[in-house]
């Protein structure tokens, strides 16, 4: 949008005094961000109602896009940024003494999600409205985001994450369009005209109020939204009786158990069985979400049946997967339609994305459970169990009842999600090629089998103009001035960089840029937490969850032997390293938070070692976020992507670092084999063993972890040291890392893989010492990470899943 | 190949700068392979590389062109546990925290007019006076009012001042000490040089990793390889210009590191003692020795002396545990040393922090120095004027009368004076006479641990005997900076790591004891109007310096130490006559015993009239007065027992002035009337000193300061 500094300011001090009521000098840093939330909201407003008319009015296919989590961190910024008046501001502000980085410090990132799947969801609502797919997010109004990870002793301790606190400023509270859900109660039937109807009775009815927040297209006027359901009391559920007799805490024991629904986000990758609450919570938005996209389709006045030729519903992961029986639901219950009529609905319009073939994530619903607070949708899942086995049972022409029972939905007593999204939708996609493959041959081959046409695969992608436009400016100012600005809507041309490979200027200019953002990130890890780091030493960093199967425990054997290393020659030449950490782990899981704590070890004993003349320091950096991830990303040289092959789906964290010119560190793992077929053999780092290989040691049961720990010195030692006294705390702390990786045959190849990526590090070391060598690896990846895009794999995923007109639509005011 | 075997090398080692390349020397006799590692930036990794090619003589040597100013190397040194990256020893400066040795162009070190600027001369042997500084401590103090708090600059700044009382630079010059000892100023390691607030990190410095390099925490970047040298250079040539020597403490006796020292990687087990077996011999207490009688060893420390010398024309060098070094090197080490400035002074520390494997003979122990041309720390006179160093111990200006005799033979410059008072040297300037270093309790401190009970009055009193004691004694004064205004640690004994707030100076103290200072700086400038306190040999000494044993009024003198020493030529008295007295009862002393005082030197000797000169004189006598009294010695061995015709002097002829008291030096000296004064008294814990002469015929007038 077009506006002057002057009427900016003019904007911005009514704004002030609008939401403050103060003079300008007497306001807070929170004030005055909330008063320019509320301004840029007065700005966002029109065009905003303004693109839904434009839906309206084209009759457009809209797309929701549900999703237990969003990642969306910071929108000050990014709006600002992409209503084209960040410079505008930014001045205006200044003029005004008011600093728009103090502002921008005050915002807190909106964490309602764990790691990639909630940042991808972030990541395509952004792509969809910079690319004017009109789609839309749906999730929950989680009161506390994923837990504040704090260090205390060495140890990961969860704090709530009150991100409420201060308000949030970009949403807006809509309780005209609250709708209620359902539990419990039991299920009625009824004859209507001689159709046998059914009836949820005696239900508990919760409202679900929604919380709307635009979502900005890149220099586009498209505003789609993300709206986020809180559970709230029903007006008339206060309890005054009890009240009334002072029996305060019963009066209140509704409301609250009403509220609890919303109040937190499950940590998702060790993913607990049988937890109530989160059954309640997937069913609480997948219901008001649909139910609210029915209230707005019968608006147009189009007939039900022509429901998915203008309706898509994407399923993020099995979370939302009760969207299917519930989407049947309505259709059968309120629509009155036929089971196939419905069936058929409902299946052409959900689509559903895998994201993991852990088992342990893979989720599963106990029968009864599901029955108790779902009578009625139950109903419908059996029914459809039912009619599945049916026709497989006619597939298999009523043999291999094993594999019939195996690819069954419900099965000794539990109920299979991901079976229940596979067939409940007209398509499954994975994440990256490989696991894509995986999907098809080995995890899900039986489904693949009668399904061939459903499966795809749509490589995840990422913001770049989060990760690389505002993560990275200095970055991004230089590869305008080289190849102009057409990379920031079209990313892939980022390509004509590959022409500057052997210019020594460009190789320079880089690594300064480079090296500055190191500089910025040794001040802020100085600050912070008091080590001093060495902006010319190697950043290698690993940033994501703390999971056994990504391998962060390698990463620090790997330390710890460096560190031996150093001190039996502390004049070893190698180049100086920073290792630097960062992830949270589920609150549960045991082991990863011992990782965390042996990293925090290893990285006391290390950084006060003054005998190795700083050639190692190890830095674990609390409550990895968007915000801290904006941070380290820009400043990275070293981008470990180390899973166990096979097991990431994507990553997309590797498709960050690659944009801002790390060289990537990998198994042939997730999107990393994608990265590696974009920039070549000589322009990635890989180690370790295939998928294949994996694959085999498990069917083969010949892998012993005893034998390689004790045909490797070096491994031997480190692993010993983890026991034996050497690290600063009891003999048994690190036990069970030791016995995951002895006694229970290291599952993910850690000691397997250790001398390969020992060697792959020594690579790196050789290769960095030489600059232009580094800085041409380096700058190839920058160059070819626009393939990763979000927009490219949004468009994907609109053509070849949601089948969507991408013909742009005129967002002219 | 056993250590004796490997050939040994003349070259000269490290890097040979000229405009068109440089040179690279590295003796390492027992490696096979080294390269040479070249960085254009003090952190960057990208470097590259060169293979060294290796002489018969063990030296690895490349030679690359261009101009290599401003640029870093390192040596890489194939080994068993992998390639080590080391830096050269002969490092003339480096990257910050010693991690890269540096490459400069000699020329574009010097400070403006640094080749011509002016060097004191003079002030040599018992005319020096040692003012031992550290170069945090200096400036370092919030209130210091020096700008350039905690760096080499420092020493360069005029005008600065606190509460009216000069400070730095200023300060010394005023105080009138003639050679400043800066206490290790090469690169040591104990330092992060890249932490700017430097309150905790700070060290003493005894800890070397680059002898050749100037320490970078000094130096107001340790980024620029240049700044280090240029800015101690500025140091040292503003020192000079100010009239002050410089002498460098150097600690050639152990490294800081041992197995992974750069000596120790490139030639492994060969520049330190190893025990029988096979460890690190640890004479030092720090974990090893330098092996300075192995050839290359010896070689290492005579180059390095050589180079501060001519680099950073440096006038003298205070060793380490000076025990540690053979004292062949150090013979050579002088030798070489006087060819480039006949001036430079030697001086340092006769003990061993441990067990050492350098035969005894080898060791520079009290004694040793002998007429050798250096000098030691005379520990035996430290502790008998304060006692002992940490403890309650007293000394004797606390009245311990155990310690007298001791007393006795440090004012006498611990020659062999006679039976019996027999000390060390061979000449007085041998021995270096303090109370106290940079280690242990410093004097305020000492002071009032022994005296807990003790009020400021009483302490200023000890403080002051402790300093008369130093100044009115034959040898060489050492005082460490501070001990002018009574500065204190907190009562830190051992602060070589303590924060600046512990050690750093605080100037304050001086306007606040001002008494104190300026009785210092007349004691100072009293030895040196009176050369007398200053005699270059035994046989001055013998003669001319005379303990006064007897008393009238024996009681009164038991704690008490009085002397005489002998006027010098051409000057218009006879003798000065020292009391000290350390006893809580005023000491009395006769006109008559003053009297005798005079006779006892009285010799008559027809060309060696008196003559006498209405004005003083301050330049050294030197050899002419030597070769003058030379001739006396042939009839007196000894200055006692010689007087065989005592002439009579009535006390209308007899002249007393006193010069220096309790109030320190007298701006004008007060004359006595002997006709109506027979009793002088000496306060109690006080020293005082008289100049006597017996008036000639006519009348002189009194002596102008």
């Amino acid at each position: 949008m077009k506006l002057t500094v002057n009427a900016f300011k003019e904007d911005y001090i009514a704004a002030i005094k609008a939401t403050t009521a103060r003079q300008i000098e007497d306001t807070t840093p929170l004030e005055r961000y909330n008063a320019l939330g509320e301004l840029l909201k007065d700005y966002i407003g029109p065009l905003w109602a303004n693109t839904n008319k434009t839906y309206r009015e084209t009759g457009s296919k809209q797309v929701y896009y549900f999703s237990m989590e969003f990642l969306t961190g910071k929108f000050l910024a990014n709006n600002l940024n992409y209503l084209s008046i960040l410079e505008v501001a930014e001045k205006g502000l200044e003029e005004l003494g008011i600093k728009l980085d103090d502002l921008v410090d005050v915002e807190v990132d909106q964490g309602l999600g764990n790691g990639g799947l909630g940042r991808l969801a972030a990541c395509f609502l952004d792509a969809m409205s910079s690319t004017s797919i009109p789609g839309h997010g749906c999730g929950i109004r989680y009161k506390n985001g994923l837990f504040e990870q704090r260090i205390i002793d060495g140890y990961q301790v969860e704090f709530p994450d009150r991100w409420l606190v201060n308000n949030n400023v970009w949403e807006y509270k809509r309780p005209n369009k609250a709708v209620i859900v359902k539990y419990n109660g039991r299920v009625e039937t009824y004859m209507d005209e001689d159709v046998l109807r059914f009836k949820h009775v005696d239900f508990d009815a919760v409202r679900a109020v929604p919380y709307d927040t635009p979502i900005l297209g890149f220099e586009n006027n498209t505003i789609n939204t993300l709206r986020l359901w809180s559970a709230e009391e029903i007006d008339d559920i206060f309890d005054f009786e009890n009240f009334s007799r002072g029996n305060y805490l019963n009066a209140f024991e509704k409301k609250h158990s009403v509220e609890i629904i919303t109040q937190i986000l499950y940590p998702n990758d060790a993913y607990e069985e049988g937890k109530l609450l989160r059954l309640k919570q997937e069913y609480f938005f997948v219901s008001a979400g649909i139910q609210s996209i029915f209230t707005t389709y019968k608006k147009t006045n189009l007939p039900v049946e022509k429901f998915s030729e203008h309706i898509a519903i994407h399923i993020n992961d099995t979370h939302p997967a009760l969207a299917i029986p519930e989407l049947m639901r309505i259709l059968l219950d309120e629509e009155n339609l036929d089971w196939d009529t419905a069936w058929k609905i409902t299946t052409s319009c959900i689509s559903y994305t895998n994201h993991t073939i852990m088992s342990e994530a893979l989720e599963k619903w106990p029968h009864f459970m599901l029955r108790d607070l779902l009578p009625r949708v139950t109903m419908i899942i059996d029914e459809i169990n039912r009619r599945f086995i049916e026709s497989l049972r006619y597939v298999y022409q009523y043999t291999d009842e094993d594999k019939i029972q195996n690819m069954a939905i419900v099965k000794d007593g539990m109920v299979k999600m991901a079976h229940l999204a596979i067939v409940g939708s007209h398509s499954i996609n994975g994440v990256a090629k490989l696991h894509t493959e995986i999907l098809k041959t080995k995890e899900l081959k039986d489904f693949y089998n009668i399904y061939p046409t459903k499966f795809n695969n749509k490589t995840n992608g990422i913001m770049h103009r989060h990760w690389l436009l505002n993560a990275n400016p200095e970055l991004t100012d230089y590869v305008e001035e080289m190849i102009g600005d057409g990379f920031k809507k079209n990313p892939i041309v980022l390509r004509d960089l590959l022409k500057f490979r052997e210019d020594k200027s460009a190789q320079d200019a880089l690594f300064n840029i480079k090296h500055h953002n190191k500089e910025k990130l040794a001040k802020f890890i100085y600050e912070k937490q008091g080590i001093k780091i060495d902006p010319y030493s190697i950043f290698d960093m690993q940033a994501k969850r703390i999971h056994e199967y990504k391998r962060q425990h390698l990463n620090i054997l790997h330390v710890l032997h460096l560190y031996n290393k150093l001190k039996e020659n502390p004049n070893l030449d190698i180049p100086p390293r920073t290792f630097v950490f960062a992830g949270k782990s589920a609150p549960s899981y045991y082991v990863a938070k011992q990782i965390i704590k042996l990293i925090n070890t290893v990285a006391d004993m290390v950084n006060n070692d003054a005998s190795i003349k700083n050639k190692l320091k190890v830095v674990f950096l609390p409550n990895y976020g968007v915000s801290l991830a904006s941070k380290m990303i820009p400043a990275a040289d070293v981008s470990e992507q180390i899973s166990t092959a096979s097991k990431e789906a994507s990553g997309t964290g590797n498709m960050k670092f690659m944009m801002n010119g790390a060289i990537t560190l990998a198994t042939l793992d997730g999107a990393n084999i994608e990265i590696k077929n974009e920039v070549g053999e000589n322009n990635i780092v890989l180690f370790g063993l295939k998928d294949h290989e994996v694959y085999d040691y498990y069917h083969n049961g010949h892998y012993s972890a005893y034998e390689v720990y004790n045909s490797n010195p070096n491994l031997k030692l480190v692993v010993d040291q983890l026991v034996n006294g050497f690290l600063p705390v009891a003999k048994e702390e690190f036990s069970p890392i030791v016995d995951r990786l002895l006694r229970f045959n290291d599952e993910f190849f850690v000691l397997e893989d250790f001398e390969a990526y020992a060697d792959a590090q020594e690579r790196i070391g050789l290769y960095y010492r030489d600059k232009s060598h580094w800085m041409k690896m380096s700058l190839t990846n920058i160059a070819c990470s626009g393939v990763f895009s979000a927009d490219y794999t949004i468009e994907k995923y609109a053509s070849g899943i949601w089948n969507i007109n991408r013909k742009p639509l005129d967002f002219k005011l | 190949m056993t250590i004796k075997e490997l050939p040994i090398s003349e070259k000269q080692l490290g890097a040979q700068y000229s405009k068109a390349s440089t040179t690279f020397n590295v003796w390492a006799p027992t490696h096979n392979k080294i390269s040479l590692a070249l960085y254009d930036t003090e952190k960057g990794l990208f470097r590259s590389l060169f293979p060294m090619a290796k002489a018969t003589d063990g030296v690895f040597s490349t030679c690359i062109e261009g101009d290599l100013h401003g640029y870093f190397y390192t040596y890489l040194v194939d080994g068993p546990s992998g390639i080590s990256e080391v830096t050269d020893p002969y490092s003339i400066t480096s990257s910050a925290n010693s991690l890269r040795s540096g490459i400069l162009d000699p020329e574009k070190t010097h400070p403006e007019n640094w080749e011509n600027h002016s060097r004191p001369r003079g002030s040599l042997g018992c005319d020096a006076v040692l003012y031992e500084v550290h170069v945090k401590d200096f400036s370092g103090h919030p209130y210091s009012g020096i700008k350039n708090k905690g760096k080499f600059l420092a020493f360069t700044e005029n005008g600065t001042s606190v509460q009216n009382t000069k400070t730095g630079l200023d300060h010394i010059v005023e105080l009138g000490v003639t050679h400043v000892h800066l206490m290790p100023v090469y690169d040591f390691l104990s330092v992060d040089e890249e932490i700017e607030n430097f309150d905790g990190n700070y060290n003493w410095g005894y800890d070397p990793e680059l002898y050749n390099a100037p320490e970078g925490s000094y130096a107001s970047t340790p980024h620029d390889p240049l700044v280090r040298v240029k800015e101690l250079k500025s140091a040292i040539q503003a020192l000079h210009e100010n009239g002050l020597k410089v002498v460098l403490d150097v600690v050639y006796n152990h490294t800081y590191q041992t197995k992974t020292s750069n000596f120790n990687i490139l030639v492994p087990n060969y520049y330190y003692r190893m025990t029988e077996d096979g460890n690190f011999s640890n004479g030092s207490g720090c974990g090893n020795e330098f092996a300075s009688d192995n050839p290359m060893g010896r070689k290492f420390i005579i180059d390095s002396l050589l180079y501060w010398a001519t680099e950073y024309k440096v006038d003298g060098f205070r060793f380490d545990l000076m025990a540690l070094i053979d004292k062949e090197t150090i013979k050579l080490a002088r030798e070489a040393l006087l060819k480039v400035d006949p001036e430079i002074i030697l001086y340092g520390e006769p003990w061993m922090g441990g067990l050492s494997t350098l035969p005894e003979s080898m060791r520079i122990y009290k004694g040793v120095q002998c007429n050798q041309g250096y000098a030691l720390f005379n520990d035996d006179f430290r502790d008998a004027i304060k006692g002992d160093n940490d403890g309650t111990g007293k000394g004797y200006i606390h009245g311990n009368l155990d310690m007298k005799h001791r007393i006795h033979t440090g004012i006498v410059g611990s020659i062999p004076y006679d039976q019996n008072y027999i000390g060390f040297t061979t000449q007085p300037c041998e021995s270096i006479n303090y109370f106290n270093s940079h280690d242990n309790l410093i004097l305020a401190d000492k002071l009032k641990v022994t005296s807990p009970d003790a009020n400021e009055e009483q302490l200023i009193k000890l403080n002051k005997m402790a300093f008369n004691l130093l100044f009115l004694s034959q040898g060489t004064p050492f005082i460490h900076a501070g001990n002018e205004f009574m500065r204190d640690k907190f009562g830190y004994h051992n602060s070589y790591n303590a924060p600046l707030s512990i050690n750093a100076i605080d100037w304050e103290l001086k306007a606040k004891h001002i008494e104190f200072y300026n009785y210092v700086k007349g004691l100072i400038q009293l030895r040196k109007d009176y050369s007398c306190f200053r005699l270059k040999s035994i046989l001055d000494i013998q003669k001319r310096v005379h303990f006064i044993e007897e008393n009238d009024f024996a009681e009164a003198f038991k704690d008490a130490i009085v002397y005489i020493i002998k006027e010098d030529a051409n000057d218009d008295y006879d003798c000065l006559l020292v009391a000290h007295n350390p006893g809580n009862d005023p000491l009395l002393l006769s006109v008559h015993q003053m009297k005798d005082a005079i006779l006892d030197f009285y010799i008559p000797e027809p060309e060696h009239e008196p003559t006498k000169v209405q004005k003083h004189h301050k330049t050294a006598h030197g050899k002419h007065h030597e070769a003058l009294e030379h001739p006396k010695t042939v009839k007196h061995t000894s200055a006692k027992g010689h007087i065989s015709q005592k002439p009579e002097i009535s006390n209308d002829r007899l002249k007393i002035d006193l010069l220096f008291d309790e109030r320190g030096y007298l701006e004008i000296s007060e004359s006595l009337d002997p006709i109506n004064h027979h009793v002088v008294r000496v306060a109690p814990n006080a020293s005082v000193v008289y100049k006597l002469g017996h008036k000639p015929k006519v009348a002189s007038e009194p002596s102008v300061k």
